[in-house]
């Protein structure tokens, strides 16, 4: 069905709200170890084909593969465990968590999670718990936001919650990351910042598709880019090609001459 | 000074028990945004078992805790899984769950009442109370058994919310329910959970009570469920630990009000508190400064 490096494969999706054709006949391939970007101006239809591929939304018809198995139809939660992570475009955390709690709550498959096991789990649930916490620090270990791991998340500044949601996504140990506008609302530093730990982590074996507006960013990221306009995808190849695709030009980047 | 003292004795004692009450109602209403008034029937039919194994059966003490709690336990997730979930599902609101919840807990009233009688019974071990006499103060075994049991459910159940991952998910999915569903979290299985762990608690509530007052009846869960609902709204909705805290409080100054107030007039006290308590602290006395969380 797929090819031996294709993580995610979009075939021929459908979703209509209503008489709105939000996603019209979608399919593209996402390739593992990659930085695939979903371009397009608003209602596009980018936020509606993450909802799809999460199982947030049901499609009309078509098909998405995850490696092998096919993905759409499941609920999210199942979605998340096959090896989908995805964050929102809006910041969502659980505020009135701590910082370190945000993200082993994501850490996926602990014993921890039946009842029964909860109850006689002894010494084998301590330990859990206890590499649980040590993979939670070192993680935000690395965000540069240790210090705060035992903060509610809602007394964290504004890009050290961007960081936890980063943080949480990490922690769910998906293969594919999906990304709705991961660096809005950030300096310019952080911005950077953003950039270097998302070519970092495909470095070590992650995908991401990302949702961008920034076509600085798409340009300077992304290995694969796609591009969508009233629903439907009306181009996708390298960062160049795209810029140098007349269609784009016109009707997504704005260039007229 | 020596009775006001024996009335704050006989608070903690009441205050226990209804913190273990708010703590199972709020934890359920945290977890499933649902105003669980059939609370008040689990309560009751958990009593209702233990008196069956205890006096009808003489198995014994423990044999009534477990048959209670269990009981409980399952009546709560069924409520969930043939009530809640439905309705949830078909996109119901929770006002409608919340009159749905309040027809339940009237019907397990009546069916107790067909099962068991419409008078009190007597819920003891056969006459043998022990009291015990600090200085001025008198308590019975059942309080003693009371005061013991809070204190090793609320660390447990601290251990749980703070340091088992269970815990965390519920807090976590109480907090944003389809965020957690995103992250990975199996949500209807953790409100099912929810519904045995708080029902669980309100079982062996109803027999620490029976035991303590030494009768039970069939209307017993209807003012219960009013003290646990004012207990969690005057600790501060959305908070399992601050409606704990305000079913504590509740119990405290009912039983010191006693010294002034006559006994007739317990319920009229609780709301109010209830009303004095919102119009000084809108969110409760341990609630944030903030709306609770998708209310």
């Amino acid at each position: 069905m797929a090819s031996a490096d294709t993580i995610l494969r979009l075939e021929a999706l459908s979703k209509s709200f209503g008489g709105l054709q939000a996603v019209r006949d979608l399919s593209f391939d996402v390739n593992a170890g990659t930085i695939t970007s979903l371009i397009g101006g608003n209602g596009a239809g980018k936020t509606t084909a993450f909802n799809l591929i999460t199982g947030n939304l049901v499609p009309d018809s078509g098909h998405i593969y995850l490696r092998d198995a096919r993905v759409d139809g499941l609920p999210p939660h199942k979605v998340a465990r096959a090896g989908i992570a995805r964050g929102f475009q809006e910041l969502r955390l659980f505020n009135r968590l701590s910082a370190r709690d945000n993200v082993e709550a994501a850490i996926p498959n602990l014993r921890g999670e039946s009842i029964i096991r909860a109850l006689i789990g002894g010494r084998e649930l301590m330990d859990e718990r206890n590499a649980a916490d040590a993979r939670a620090n070192a993680l935000l270990d690395d965000l540069t936001i240790a210090s705060q791991a035992d903060s509610l998340a809602e007394r964290l500044s504004y890009g050290q919650q961007k960081l936890l949601s980063l943080g949480r996504l990490l922690a769910a140990e998906g293969e594919l990351l999906l990304l709705d506008e991961p660096t809005s609302g950030l300096s310019p530093g952080m911005v950077d910042d953003f950039c270097t730990r998302m070519r970092r982590l495909t470095g070590n074996g992650k995908t991401i598709l990302l949702i961008e507006h920034n076509v600085d960013i798409v340009m300077r990221l992304s290995d694969w880019v796609v591009v969508m306009h009233q629903g439907t995808k009306i181009a996708e190849g390298r960062p160049e090609e795209v810029r140098n695709n007349v269609t784009v030009m016109h009707t997504y980047l704005g260039i007229t001459s | 000074m020596s009775v006001l003292a024996q009335f704050a004795v006989n608070g903690i004692v009441t205050g226990s028990v209804y913190a273990l009450i708010a703590l199972g109602f709020a934890l359920i209403f945290t977890a499933s945004r649902v105003f669980h008034f059939a609370h008040g029937g689990v309560y009751t039919l958990s009593a209702f078992a233990g008196y069956t194994v205890l006096v009808t059966l003489e198995l014994g003490i423990v044999a009534a805790f477990l048959a209670a709690i269990v009981t409980a336990a399952l009546i709560g997730v069924l409520i969930n899984m043939l009530l809640y979930e439905p309705m949830k599902a078909g996109g119901v609101s929770p006002f409608v769950a919340l009159i749905s919840s309040f027809g339940v807990l009237i019907i397990i009233t009546h069916m107790t009442a067909m099962v068991w009688g419409s008078n009190p019974v007597v819920l003891s071990r056969g006459g043998k109370t022990t009291v015990y006499r600090f200085g001025a103060i008198y308590t019975t075994d059942a309080q003693m058994l009371i005061i013991g049991f809070t204190v090793i459910l609320a660390v447990a159940l601290w251990i749980f919310f703070r340091h088992m991952r269970l815990g965390i998910a519920i807090r976590a999915m109480g907090n944003d329910s389809e965020l957690a569903e995103v992250v990975g979290m199996p949500a209807k299985r953790l409100r099912n959970i929810s519904f045995i762990v708080g029902s669980g608690l309100v079982g062996i509530s109803a027999m620490l009570i029976g035991l303590n007052v030494g009768i039970i009846d069939f209307n017993m869960g209807n003012e219960i469920i009013l003290m646990a609902t004012v207990a969690m709204i005057i600790g501060g909705l959305g908070n399992v630990g601050a409606a704990a805290g305000g079913g504590f409080v509740l119990g405290m100054i009912q039983n010191i009000a006693i010294w002034k107030i006559e006994s007739k007039w317990q319920m009229a006290l609780s709301f109010a508190i209830l009303i004095i308590v919102l119009l000084f602290k809108p969110n409760g006395l341990f609630g944030e400064k903030r709306p609770a969380t998708g209310l």
